[in-house]
């Protein structure tokens, strides 16, 4: 390796220790990254020595919200995302006011008439972070229900009926909305049921985190109202033409390598979505799990071709 | 007063506009007032602005030589100190704000001439405006990016945010709204050594990779800042700023008896507007106060491109009402 | 074990509490230990100075009140009565002192509304004191209502109280003092200042102490320590009330002051405008010097660190200290440079070695120009490396590399030289000091050799050993305990178990180049003039660093520099000055002779906490001494000024193949890029 290059693993080390101490909880220290560099072994030294300096480089990159943090935004989802549209049209409708006591019985009034549940199955993400969901913001949990729950079958009449006919606020939550497809298949299903037995039904879609990509898909969703936290714009993509991590990298990475060789490991390990689900290229992780729009080198584990070592590992939906 | 409940913050008006600017082309105000920098996210917003006075503040600090100067009406800031910078240009401006429709781009001004601004308009007796501020696309060198330059002249607390102390130190409590500015952090975090320290974070941040960026840059001051508690808000949102100040203060007052608060925004200038807010509504016989680190020079452009916009309607007439109408500490009644 | 806090994550005395203070407390191994420094039973005023993280604030909270009360469990009187003082501790952080500025008053007016403020505050504090002593000794109750009767005729005017209780006084004094706040932050906004002035100066700070002798004889021989901590806090005309307070000061009544090196900011005092003198009116105690100066800085250190270590939890009801002492060289191993460098150097087996390709290139470039003596073609360059290898030993090649680039610049037929160089070689590796001349040569350049070896194979130089460490901090105790903070947390991020295995070289190496950087940068967060005395002490790095890589270095693991002050501009003065004030550089005390004029110059050398950035030697050898010119070039606000210059007429010298001996137009030097700063 030349000087420049081991001065500039000497520095990319150095940050991901300071980001493994304040912000990955941990999680990857020195004998993981070895292992998992170990992963890149191109023959000739060279090679082999470039490729782990730009996956060191990647891992530097790497954006991960741990226990504490996705809470937060939990927090954010709830008191921004949901609290705040309503709290604005109370004072609109009230001529502004800045009453506190009126606003909150209004506001509780709203809430009441709203249920809150997971996207998917309930073993999946979106379900796992209502119960912190719930938990942060001191939600009572009659406002939790799940999917199934939404729907009742009328014996007497013989036909589905809604549970909680005086709902008209249906709240999903999730934590990643990557492509967007997964969430308007699931939403085309249960929207028209429930807009079918009440017209005034307000259904959101509210999430953590939504690219630019996923909100096309979404607009074709039947969602009245769609929303994210966090929004990854194009630039987030790894690399995507308007890529933010390779604005200001040093002069020994080279954005187009790095894409060739995550491309080629992630074809081994993945091969429909070499560089994450529909080549969303994402470098995002999650306490509870790292989203298949990742890059697959980072969080592969057990693939039927080619065994590999994650550095961020991902539990899969079906194991 | 106040007492023991509080105000909550989060019911203010806040919309984000833009990144394109055809919000601007429905609004008009009477003055419109932007501190003069290189950022793009600054120039853009005052172009679009439409107000019967556009005025540009220069602050001393970004350096500017007399033929960098934008055109149009323009108030060039002599003393760096806040009050004494404020309170002229004030004068100069020689107009009442409280009976006119107010705008402010809190983006490029330097912090303390900001909060003095805001402790200004405050104590004149303005009912509300509307504050205005551009997130950017991404800092110039990411975590690298420098914004003050020079070293740190003092630190100091910032005029009209004195308060007055205990001298039981015992139980004191920093609170640093933690921005990418290390050296700051480090000399606030010094001058308060005995001082249990909160880190208030900015979370959701300005764009997703920047929470982590903030707490890569934070930590080059672990050092002076010890041992302390993270708390977040995000970073774009001066409300929920104030209301987590709040819930800090309480949290502490949990478990111990809070002696002296003193904050220290060092964040984003809507974080910075939250910080003020959250002194304006607080109770006022508590030991409060605003301190921050001085340096002469601030780099001219720290960022790139220009992502969300946000408009805050800050009603201080709710504040007002809701403590009671207290004069802020330090005035006395009658003052 | 893992799970255990990093014991050194604390590294400032301002973070403890009363109760860490002491249980932290490790005393200075000699008789007396630190109560025979400090003296707090003496009359005599004393200054504490000290750079940054020198353990002032520990030394004086540990002679403060709250810590005398816990030392006094079992009998508060009788314990204070054999402790012999009373200490009235105090931070002038505290004070918000800045605030009394401005606002469009006058300087006389801040400085006459500062004093009686500060003079509240010590007040209050000393009444705080006496305030638990009663509450902790019944038998003085009855002394109480007479004693704050006193206390209130202090004052100028009757001040309102609710009875007479010390508590009522201290209440009644808050009052005052906030009247004061109110008056001096409403200046902001309405610029104009009242302030009632309620007490004469030094009445009540003296008068308590008075007080309190004549009516509770419990108290009567103490003597009455004020401790005021932070005195950087205070601008010029505010520590002329404190030197004025100083020299004032009756019998009964002393102060210690703490201070950063760079917070003395006047000696006057009100008293006429006369300054304080040392030794008259105050003693000084410069708590690093004192530290770098004595021979048990070494075995203080060691029991600072394995206190830590148990307090933390590690080894807690196990072993005691003395145990963990005797392993801590353990624990921080240092490295076997030559094993090392013997195994990084195998690589070099097939190819050239970097050192011989480096000469081989500058002899070949002097053929052509024939400034090689006795070498006249390619194969005579081939010769000579032939005759400088000696393949068992990096290090002895260096050595002949070395003298060879001696000989060329003496100008000597480089064939004879290089045949006597093999030979010295040989017979020095057959028996060692067998050879004085190559014996002198390797002691010498011994670990500048090394550092080159390193630098060759592309590889800085290791920072490790728990002695390296103890001659980094140099006499700064928070620098050593930042140094181990930084290898514990890299040691558990490479996966390694503190306290139960040696920690790695390279832990430790990186370490301390983190806490290296944090010095550099953490040196200047005060003062606006730090980041350009950061520049000046780069700029003198950076030439060292030039220097102990050079051909043939003039000087032996420098990283010190000799000047003549007088002949100085006012700002370089200032600049060093700053710089040995935020401890960038360290004043050695004797200073350097002048081998022309025998005038005795002044001597700093680079702090070795700096050493990892510029790969420099932490031991103080070989010193450079720097002309006028030079000086003025390195240390000028300007951000380059002419130290390219400076640089090169330095560094060319040393270099082959000219060794500066051409004459004429200034070429470019390459330097490798400025520190390793990233």
């Amino acid at each position: 390796m030349s000087t420049t290059s081991i001065k500039l693993e000497a520095e990319l080390l150095r940050k991901i220790k300071v980001l493994n101490e304040t912000a990955w909880e941990n999680r990857v220290q020195r004998p993981l990254i070895d292992r998992w560099l170990s992963n890149f072994d191109q023959q000739t030294d060279a090679l082999r020595d470039r490729e782990r300096l730009h996956a060191l480089f990647l891992l530097s990159q790497f954006i991960y919200f741990g226990s504490k943090e996705v809470r937060e935004l939990l927090k954010s989802l709830y008191r921004d995302l949901y609290r705040y549209p309503i709290i604005e049209r109370i004072r609109r409708d009230n001529q502004d006011t800045c009453d506190q006591a009126v606003i909150e019985i209004e506001f509780k009034k709203a809430e009441s008439r709203t249920r809150f549940l997971g996207v998917g199955n309930p073993s999946e993400s979106g379900c796992h972070l209502l119960y912190y969901f719930r938990q942060e913001n001191q939600l009572p949990s009659n406002l939790f229900i799940h999917g199934h729950e939404i729907f009742t079958w009328d014996r007497d009449q013989n036909k589905q009926t809604l549970r909680h006919p005086d709902v008209d606020h249906y709240v999903f939550i999730d934590d990643l909305c990557g492509s967007g497809e997964q969430a308007r298949i699931y939403s085309q299903g249960i929207c028209s049921d429930i807009r079918s037995l009440n017209k005034r039904a307000r259904i959101s879609y509210l999430v953590l985190f939504a690219t630019d990509a996923s909100k096309q898909e979404l607009r074709k969703a039947s969602f009245d109202f769609t929303s994210a936290v966090v929004e990854l714009d194009s630039s987030f993509r790894v690399f995507g033409n308007e890529s933010r991590y390779f604005k200001v990298a040093p002069d020994t990475i080279d954005g187009k390598f790095a894409e060739m060789m995550s491309a080629r490991y992630g074809q081994l390990l993945c091969y429909d979505h070499p560089l994450g689900y529909r080549d969303s290229q994402l470098l995002l992780g999650f306490h509870h799990n790292t989203p298949d729009n990742t890059l697959p080198i980072m969080w592969c584990d057990q693939p039927e071709l080619r065994p590999w070592i994650p550095v961020f590992r991902r539990y899969p939906k079906y194991l | 007063m106040a007492g023991s409940s509080n105000f909550d913050f989060t019911l203010f008006y806040k919309v984000p506009i833009g990144p394109d600017l055809t919000w601007f082309s429905s609004r008009s105000w009477d003055v419109f007032l932007s501190a003069y920098n290189a950022s793009e996210r600054v120039l853009k917003i005052f172009d679009a602005a439409t107000a019967a006075r556009k005025c540009w503040l220069i602050c001393p600090e970004y350096g500017f030589e007399a033929n960098e100067l934008p055109e149009g009406e323009r108030f060039i800031g002599e003393s760096a100190e806040e009050s004494e910078l404020i309170s002229t240009f004030y004068s100069q401006l020689n107009v009442d704000l409280s009976r006119c429709s107010l705008c402010i781009d809190l983006t490029g001004f330097i912090r303390p001439h900001l909060l003095f601004l805001l402790r200004w308009l405050y104590a004149s007796g303005v009912k509300r405006f509307e504050a205005l501020y551009t997130e950017p696309g991404h800092y110039k060198a990411k975590e690298k990016t420098q914004f003050s330059k020079g070293g740190i002249r003092e630190v100091r607390q910032v005029s009209g945010f004195e308060g007055s102390h205990k001298q039981d130190t015992s139980n004191d409590l920093l609170v640093v709204g933690a921005g990418y500015d290390s050296m700051l952090i480090k000399a606030v975090a010094e001058s308060k050594n005995h001082a249990r320290k909160v880190q208030l974070f900015g979370l959701p941040s300005l764009r997703a990779d920047m929470y982590q960026e903030n707490l890569i840059r934070a930590q080059q001051a672990e050092d002076a800042l010890g041992e302390t508690e993270r708390y977040f808000a995000p970073a774009h949102d001066p409300f929920v700023t104030a209301n987590v100040i709040q819930t800090i203060v309480k949290d502490f007052q949990r478990t111990t008896n809070l002696t002296n608060l003193y904050l220290s925004p060092l964040a984003t200038k809507a974080q910075v507007l939250g910080f003020a807010l959250y002194y304006f509504g607080a109770d006022q016989t508590r030991e409060q106060s605003i301190v921050y680190p001085i340096t002469s020079r601030y780099e001219r452009e720290t960022s790139r491109g220009v992502s969300r916009i946000w408009s805050y309607t800050v009603d201080f007439e709710a504040i007002r009402t809701f403590a009671g109408n207290a004069p802020v500490a330090p005035l006395r009644p009658g003052l | 074990m893992a799970e255990l806090a990093n014991p050194f994550a604390v590294t400032k005395a301002g973070d403890f509490t009363d109760a860490q203070i002491a249980s932290l407390w490790v005393d200075l191994p000699d008789t007396g230990g630190f109560f025979e420094l400090i003296k707090p039973q003496s009359p005599m005023p004393m200054l504490v100075v000290g750079g940054k993280g020198c353990g002032k604030t520990h030394l004086l909270r540990y002679f403060s009140y709250p810590l005398q009360k816990r030392r006094c469990a079992s009998d508060l009187l009788a314990g204070l009565k054999e402790e012999g003082y009373l200490g009235v501790y105090m931070r002038c952080e505290g004070l918000s002192a800045s605030r009394f500025n401005g606002k469009g008053q006058t300087k006389e007016l801040w400085a006459a509304v500062f004093e009686h403020y500060m003079e509240l505050w010590l007040a209050r504090t000393l009444l705080e004191i006496l305030s638990d002593i009663l509450s902790a000794s019944p038998a003085l109750l009855p002394v109480e209502s007479a004693l704050s009767e006193r206390i209130l005729s202090l004052f100028d005017r009757k001040i309102p109280t609710d009875d007479l209780s010390i508590k009522s006084l201290i209440r009644s004094l808050d009052a005052l003092r906030q009247n004061i706040d109110y008056a001096v932050n409403n200046c902001a906004i309405t610029r104009h200042l009242e302030v009632e002035i309620t007490a004469t100066r030094g009445r009540l700070i003296f008068g308590i102490p008075a007080a309190v002798r004549d009516l509770v004889p419990e108290l009567k021989d103490l003597q009455f320590q004020f401790i005021v901590d932070e005195i950087e806090n205070l601008n010029a005309p505010q520590q002329e009330y404190v030197n004025t307070l100083l020299r004032e000061r009756p019998l009964g009544c002393s102060f210690k002051l703490g201070a950063r090196k760079y917070g003395i900011r006047t000696l006057r005092t009100l008293s006429a405008g006369e300054e304080n003198r040392e030794g008259s009116e105050f003693e000084k105690l410069p708590l690093d010097e004192i530290f770098r100066t004595n021979p048990n800085y070494g075995r203080f250190a060691r029991e600072l660190i394995a206190r830590r270590i148990v307090e933390a939890g590690f080894f807690r009801g196990i072993t005691g200290d003395e145990s963990v002492i005797e392993h801590l060289d353990e624990w921080f191993p240092p490295v076997d440079e030559i094993k090392e460098l013997a195994s990084k150097f195998v690589r070099f087996e097939s190819e050239e070695k970097p050192y011989f390709s480096r000469l081989k290139r500058h002899l070949l470039s002097a053929i052509k120009t024939r400034t090689a003596q006795g070498i006249g073609n390619e194969s005579g360059v081939e010769y000579i490396i032939q005759k400088l290898i000696y393949g068992e030993s990096p290090l002895l090649e260096k050595v002949n590399v070395y003298l060879f680039y001696r000989a060329w610049f003496k100008n000597l037929d480089l064939t004879d030289a290089a045949n006597d160089i093999a030979r010295k070689c040989v017979s020095h590796s057959q028996t060692p000091g067998s050879n004085k001349l190559y014996s002198e040569a390797l002691g010498h350049f011994k670990r500048d050799f090394i550092a080159q070896l390193y630098r060759e194979c592309d590889e800085g130089i290791p920072f490790a050993g728990l002695e390296t460490f103890i001659t980094m901090s140099c006499g700064l105790p928070r620098n050593l305990l930042n140094i181990l903070k930084h290898v514990y947390k890299w040691a558990v991020f490479n996966g390694e178990t503190p306290f139960q295995s040696a920690i790695s070289r390279d832990s430790q190496t990186s370490a301390a180049f983190d806490a290296a950087q944090w010095f550099y940068s953490d040196a200047c967060t005060k003062g606006h003039e730090g980041p350009e005395v950061q520049t000046c002490v780069r700029k003198v790095a950076h030439l060292m660093r030039e220097m102990r890589f050079a051909d043939k270095p003039s000087e032996s693991s420098v990283s010190t520099f000799s000047l003549d002050l007088a002949t100085v501009t006012s700002e370089a003065r200032k600049l060093i000055e700053l710089a040995e004030q935020y401890s960038l550089l360290i004043a050695i005390p004797k200073g350097q002779k002048d081998k022309n004029s025998l005038r005795i110059d002044a001597k700093f050398q680079i702090n070795p906490m700096l050493a990892p950035l510029w790969d420099l030697p932490i031991s103080r050898r070989g010193t450079i001494g720097f002309n006028s010119d030079e000086v003025d070039s390195i240390f000028t606000s300007a951000e380059q000024g002419d130290f390219d210059k400076v640089l090169h007429r330095r560094i060319e010298r040393m270099n082959a193949p000219t060794f500066g001996k051409r004459r004429g137009k200034e070429k470019n030097i390459q330097t490798q890029e400025d520190g390793r700063l990233l």
